[in-house]
C-alpha cells in the first residue's frame, strides 16, 4: 500500500515537473546566460545532456562567458554520447565541413540517424550505398533509405522506388510506381524525370503520353540537364533509345577523381538536405560574445491601469442607443391601444340598409360572422339606428360561437364599461381567450395593459403589472405584424429593461431582437422607429450607405425638434459618419440640447470643456449634471478627473465607486487594476480578484489577462503555471495582445506547457499585428538567436524601432546584425 | 487485516459511487437524439411563436417530431392568422421530456406555447425558442386515409412515438421519395423550367 502511494506521489511530482522547462534552460532560452551558467554546471555534474549540449554551446560561442574551444567540445562530446540529438549533429556538422573527416562525421550522424533524424538517415544511407568512411553495405543502407523515404526525403524516396522496380513481382512494381510518384511530387527532378519516361513509354505502367511530357517538362523546369535531350530524344528516336538514355544519366553517378568528402557535399545538395551549423555573430579571438536578452513585460505593462478620461467619441453608439431609449420609454403616456374595427361594405351590395338586412337574414341562421358584422352596424349606426346594448348582445352570442374578433370586442366592452358594468376582470378573461387564439389587437391591447397595469379601487379589478407577460403579448403581436407592438417590444429590448444584470452578452442580443424590430416597425410606416433604426446605422462598423441613411433620418428629424434625432445629427458631425466631419456643428447642437438638459449632451460638453482647459469648472458642472442624469461614463470621467488633479486617492475612490454602482464595467476594472497595481491589502485584492472573476465570465480579456498574470506570479492565488496558461489563452483568444505576448513567452520558455518556438512565433506576431513593440522586439529575438535568420530579425528590429525609438538594446542590436550581415 | 478489508472496501465503495454518479451526469448532460432521418428542418421560432413551413413543398404532407426540452407541461395553441374568422382547434398538451407527433399538411401553422395552471386556469405564454426541440421527415409517405393536419401521438417516448406513427401506416423515410427527389434534381421538368422562366 505504501509503495503504490509512494509510486503515485512520484508519477504526479514527475508529470507536474514535466510541464514545466528547468529554470536553468529557462534562463539559457531567454538570453540570460550568466544566471544559467551555475545552474546548468551544477546539471552537468549529473550528466544531464541537455545541460551538457547548452554548456558546449556557451564554451564554444562565448555566450555569457569567454570562450573556451576545447572545455566546448568535450561538454558537446559528452552531450552526444548522452544521445543529445543536437550535439550529435553539430558534431556531425563540425566534422563533415571543418574537419573533411567523412568517417568521423558518420559516427555522429549514424547515432543520430538512430534517434530518428531524417536528414542524418540519408547521410548514412549515402554513405554506406557509395562506401564514404565505411564498406559498403547495401543491406544497411537499404535500411536507412526505408526510414528516410519514410521520412519525407525525395531522394531516398526516388532510390526505393528505383530498388522496387528492380525486382520482378507486380506487388514490387506497384510500390516503385508509388515512391516514384511520390518522389516526383516532392520536386526532385530526377524521379520526375523518370516517371515521365515511365508513362511515355509504358514502362512499368499503363502508358499515358500527355502525362508523361508533362512530367519530364516539370523535371526541366526543377533543373534536370538531361530531361530535354530525353525529350527530344523521345520524340525524335522513340521509346527504347529513350529509355536506355535515362538508364545511363538518372542513376547517382559519382565522379571518380572528385573526393568523397566534396562528392557527398554535392550528393546531399542534391538532396536538398541541409546539415551545416548555421553561421553565427561571434565576438572575434577568445573574447565573450554579446547576446540580445529577451526581457519580460514588467508588472506595469501587464496591469496597466487606465487613467484616461471617456473621450465623446469612444462613447459606444450602442450605450446612447439604450439610454436614450430608456428616456423615451419612461416618457411616453401610458395610453392604451383599443383598436376596433369597422364594417366595409361588400362589392355586391349597394346601400349599408341593404348590408343590414342581409346580414340579419344570415344572422337568423346562426351565422357567426354575420352576427358580428350587425352588431358592427349596430354600433356605428350605419344602415339601422345607432344601438350599442343590441351591438353587444351581438359580439357576445357570435363570441361564445368562438367568433374571434368578437371575444376581443366583448373583452373591449367590458374594459371600457361600455353598455355593460365596467369589469376588469371578465374584460381580461376575454381578452386572454381572443389573445390565445391569435387575434393581434387583443395581444396588443393585453401587453399594454400588463406594462402599465389596471388601477381600480376594488382589489378584485386591479391588474398588476408584469412585464414578462408584457413581453410575452407583444411578441406575440409583434409577430402578427402590429408596428405599435413592435415599436413598443422594441424600445423595451433597446433600453435594457431586459437585461437588469447589464450582461454583455445578453445585450448584444436584445440590441440584435430590437434591431429588426424597429426595421419591421419603420417598413409598416412608424416615423418614430426610423429615429432609433438610424442610431443602429450610426455604429463605426456599418457601411457608408448606412451612415448616409443615419444622416439623412436624423436631419430630417431634427428639423422637427425631435431631441434624439438632434442628439444623433450632433454625434454624427462629431464623428464624421455619412457626414463631413464638423466638430463646431456638432458643439452648436449639443449646446442647445444642453439648454433642455440633455443628459448625453451634458456629458459631451463637460469632456470637451475639460479637454481644452484641465481646470475649467464649466466642463465639471456639465459632468456633474451628467452623472446625476445617469451616465455612469460622466462619473467615471469625475473620477479620472479628480486622479489627473492629485486629488486624494480616497477621493478618486469614492467617485470612481459612484460609477461603480452603475454597474459600469470599465470603473470595475479600473478599480481591480489600481487594487492590484498597488498590492492593496487582503481585502482590497478579494474584491479585484472578484471583479476580474466576474468579469471573465464576459469574457473581458483584460480582466482574462489580468487573472493569469496573478496565477504566474503568485498574487493572491498560489503559483500555477497551468492556470495561467488557461487564463492568457483565453485572453489571446479575445484578441488582448499583451495576453498573447505572455502565452509566447510560456512557449518559447517551456512554462506551463511545452516548449514549441513555432506557436511562440505565432503569438508574437499577432501580438505584432497589434502594434506591440516587445512582441517585434520578441520576434527579432527568435529569429537572431533560434532561426539564425538574421535578414528578417534586422526588419523585425528596426519594425518596432519605427514605433518606439527608445529602446537601446533594440538599437544595440540592430547595429551588430548590420554590421554581421555586411560581414557576411 | 481488518483494517485492509475496510480500505479496500471503501475504495471499491467510493468507485461505485463515481460510477454512478457520473453515469447520472452523463444522463442529465446528454443531447437529445433526433429519431433516425429526422432533421431540424421546416420551422422557425419567430419570437414566441413557433411557425411550421413544411420543406416538402411539392407533396404537401410532413410529420414533425417534438419535443418538450423544459420541466414543464407545455400547452402548443394553434394561433390565428387573423385572416380566419373562427377557431380551429388543433391544440396539444407536452409533457417534460416526452416526444408529440403533428402531421401537417399546410404550408403553414402557427404555434403559441403556453404553461397551463389548472388551479388559477391561466395560461402563461412562454417563448417556444426554450421549451422545444422540433425535427421533421422530409421524405415520408402518407396512406390516404392518414393525411391531413393533426396530433398523430402524444406524450410518447421516442421510440413508442416512431413505433406509434408506423402503426398508423406511414413511411417515415419512403424510398421512392427520396428517389423521385433526386431524380427531380438531375433532371428538372422542362414545363417547371418554363414557368420559371417567364416568371423571371
Amino acid at each position: 500500500m505504501k509503495r503504490l502511494l509512494i509510486l503515485l506521489i512520484i508519477f504526479w511530482i514527475s508529470c507536474t515537473a514535466l510541464a514545466n522547462e528547468h529554470k536553468a534552460f529557462q534562463h539559457y532560452y531567454q538570453g540570460e546566460y550568466s544566471k544559467a551558467q551555475p545552474m546548468l554546471s551544477k546539471l552537468a555534474e549529473n550528466n544531464n545532456p541537455k545541460a551538457l549540449y547548452f554548456l558546449a554551446k556557451m564554451n564554444l560561442f562565448g555566450y555569457g562567458m569567454m570562450k573556451n574551444t576545447k572545455n566546448g567540445f568535450e561538454y558537446m562530446e559528452r552531450a552526444a554520447k548522452l544521445k543529445n540529438l543536437n550535439a550529435q549533429m553539430y558534431l556531425g556538422a563540425y566534422y563533415l565541413h571543418h574537419e573533411k573527416n567523412i568517417k568521423e562525421a558518420l559516427v555522429w550522424l549514424k547515432k543520430a540517424a538512430n534517434q530518428g533524424n531524417p536528414n542524418a538517415q540519408m547521410f548514412t544511407a549515402l554513405c554506406y550505398l557509395n562506401g564514404f568512411g565505411v564498406t559498403k553495405n547495401l543491406d544497411v543502407a537499404k535500411r536507412y533509405i526505408i526510414k528516410s523515404a519514410q521520412n519525407d526525403i525525395p531522394m531516398a524516396q526516388f532510390l526505393l522506388a528505383k530498388m522496387f522496380l528492380k525486382n520482378r513481382h507486380p506487388r514490387d512494381k506497384k510500390m516503385g510506381r508509388i515512391w516514384m510518384l511520390k518522389a516526383a511530387k516532392n520536386h526532385y527532378a530526377d524521379a520526375a524525370l523518370a516517371y515521365g519516361v515511365m508513362l511515355y513509354t509504358g514502362n512499368n505502367i499503363r502508358t499515358n503520353r500527355t502525362k508523361g511530357t508533362m512530367w519530364i517538362e516539370r523535371s526541366i523546369q526543377l533543373g534536370n540537364k538531361n530531361a530535354k535531350a530525353v525529350l527530344t530524344n523521345i520524340q525524335s528516336l522513340g521509346n527504347i533509345g529513350a529509355n536506355n538514355n535515362l538508364d545511363k544519366k538518372s542513376a547517382l553517378s559519382l565522379q571518380q577523381d572528385a573526393k568523397p568528402q566534396e562528392t557527398m557535399i554535392a550528393l546531399l545538395k542534391k538532396a536538398g538536405i541541409d546539415i551545416t551549423n548555421p553561421k553565427r555573430i561571434l565576438a572575434e579571438g577568445d573574447a565573450q560574445t554579446k547576446m540580445p536578452t529577451l526581457q519580460s513585460l514588467s508588472k506595469n505593462t501587464i496591469i496597466e491601469p487606465d487613467f484616461s478620461l471617456v473621450s465623446p467619441n469612444d462613447l459606444p453608439i450602442h450605450y446612447i442607443l439604450a439610454h436614450v431609449s430608456n428616456l423615451t420609454y419612461q416618457k411616453q403616456s401610458q395610453k392604451l391601444h383599443v383598436n376596433t374595427y369597422t364594417y366595409v361594405i361588400p362589392k355586391h351590395v349597394k346601400t349599408h340598409q341593404e348590408a343590414f338586412q342581409m346580414l340579419s337574414r344570415q344572422a337568423m341562421y346562426g351565422h357567426t360572422q354575420a352576427l358580428f358584422k350587425l352588431a358592427l352596424l349596430y354600433e356605428n349606426g350605419d344602415g339601422v339606428e345607432k344601438n350599442k346594448e343590441k351591438a353587444f348582445s351581438m359580439f357576445m352570442k357570435a363570441a361564445e360561437l368562438n367568433h374571434l374578433k368578437s371575444e376581443y370586442m366583448v373583452g373591449v366592452y367590458y374594459l371600457k364599461g361600455w353598455v355593460v358594468n365596467k369589469n376588469n376582470r371578465i374584460a381580461m378573461q376575454w381578452l386572454r381567450k381572443a389573445a390565445l387564439h391569435g387575434n393581434a389587437n387583443a395581444q396588443l391591447l393585453l401587453g399594454n395593459i400588463y406594462e402599465y397595469g389596471l388601477h381600480d379601487n376594488d382589489p378584485t379589478q386591479t391588474v398588476k403589472k408584469d412585464l414578462t407577460r408584457a413581453r410575452a403579448m407583444y411578441s406575440l403581436a409583434a409577430q402578427n405584424h402590429i408596428p405599435e407592438a413592435q415599436y413598443q417590444l422594441a424600445q423595451m429590448y433597446a433600453s435594457g429593461l431586459f437585461n437588469p444584470t447589464n450582461n454583455h452578452k445578453i445585450q448584444n442580443k436584445n440590441l440584435k431582437i430590437a434591431y429588426q424590430l424597429y426595421l419591421n416597425a419603420a417598413k409598416a410606416g412608424m416615423e418614430k422607429a426610423k429615429i432609433y433604426l438610424a442610431y443602429f446605422y450610426a455604429a463605426r462598423n456599418e457601411s457608408e450607405i448606412k451612415h448616409t441613411y443615419a444622416y439623412n433620418i436624423a436631419n430630417k428629424f431634427s428639423a422637427i425638434r425631435n431631441h434624439d434625432a438632434e442628439l444623433l445629427l450632433a454625434i454624427l458631425y462629431d464623428r464624421g459618419l455619412g457626414v463631413q466631419k464638423n466638430h463646431r456643428a456638432a458643439l452648436t447642437i449639443y449646446r442647445s440640447l444642453a439648454k433642455d438638459d440633455n443628459v448625453f449632451a451634458n456629458f459631451m460638453l463637460g469632456t470637451y470643456y475639460y479637454l481644452h482647459d484641465k481646470n475649467n469648472q464649466r466642463a465639471k458642472d456639465y459632468l456633474v449634471k451628467a452623472a446625476e442624469q445617469g451616465i455612469a461614463y460622466a462619473q467615471y470621467n469625475l473620477a479620472i478627473i479628480a486622479k489627473n488633479n492629485h486629488q486624494l486617492d480616497s477621493e478618486f475612490l469614492l467617485l470612481l465607486n459612484k460609477a461603480i454602482k452603475r454597474d459600469f464595467n470599465k470603473a470595475h476594472l479600473l478599480l481591480a487594476d489600481y487594487y492590484l497595481i498597488n498590492q492593496s491589502d487582503s481585502l482590497a485584492m478579494k474584491k479585484a480578484v472578484h471583479i476580474y472573476q466576474r468579469l471573465s465570465k464576459k469574457q473581458d480579456p483584460r480582466a482574462e489577462l489580468k487573472l493569469g498574470y496573478m496565477y504566474q506570479k503568485g498574487i493572491y492565488f498560489s503559483k500555477d503555471t497551468k492556470k495561467a496558461f488557461y487564463w492568457y489563452q483565453q485572453s489571446a483568444n479575445h484578441g488582448n495582445k499583451i495576453a498573447q505576448y505572455q502565452l509566447g513567452e510560456m512557449y518559447l520558455l517551456g512554462q506551463g506547457v511545452k516548449r514549441n518556438i513555432k506557436l511562440a512565433l505565432n503569438y508574437y506576431k499577432k501580438s505584432a499585428e497589434q502594434q506591440f513593440e516587445p512582441a517585434m522586439i520578441a520576434i527579432g529575438y527568435i529569429k537572431s538567436v533560434v532561426q539564425f535568420d538574421y535578414e528578417n530579425a534586422k526588419k523585425w528590429y528596426l519594425q518596432s524601432q519605427k514605433s518606439q525609438a527608445s529602446i537601446t538594446n533594440v538599437n544595440s542590436q540592430a547595429l551588430s546584425l548590420d554590421t554581421f550581415l555586411r560581414r557576411l | 487485516m481488518y483494517k485492509r478489508i475496510i480500505i479496500y472496501f471503501t475504495i471499491i465503495f467510493s468507485c461505485l459511487l463515481f460510477n454512478v454518479a457520473s453515469a447520472s451526469n452523463h444522463r442529465t448532460k446528454k443531447k437529445t437524439r433526433f429519431p433516425v432521418g429526422c432533421k431540424p428542418i421546416g420551422y422557425k421560432f419567430d419570437l414566441y411563436n413557433v411557425i411550421f413551413t413544411p420543406s416538402t413543398k411539392k407533396y404537401l404532407q410532413t410529420v414533425y417530431f417534438i419535443r418538450n426540452k423544459s420541466n414543464r407541461t407545455i400547452q402548443l395553441l394553434q394561433a390565428n392568422d387573423g385572416s380566419d374568422p373562427y377557431i380551429i382547434n388543433i391544440d396539444g398538451n407536452i409533457k417534460p421530456y416526452r416526444w408529440s407527433v403533428l402531421s401537417v399538411s399546410e404550408n403553414k401553422i402557427k404555434y403559441i406555447c403556453t404553461n397551463y395552471d389548472k388551479r388559477k386556469n391561466k395560461h402563461r405564454v412562454i417563448s417556444c425558442q426554450n421549451a422545444l426541440q422540433i425535427c421533421e421527415f422530409p421524405h415520408t409517405r402518407f396512406g390516404t386515409n392518414h393525411r391531413g393536419t393533426y396530433w398523430l401521438t402524444l406524450n410518447k417516448s421516442r421510440r413508442s412515438a416512431i413505433n406509434a406513427t408506423r402503426f398508423h401506416g406511414i413511411l417515415l423515410s419512403d424510398p421512392k421519395q427520396k428517389k423521385r427527389k433526386i431524380h427531380d434534381m438531375l433532371f428538372p421538368d422542362p414545363k417547371q423550367k418554363e414557368t420559371q422562366e417567364v416568371r423571371i
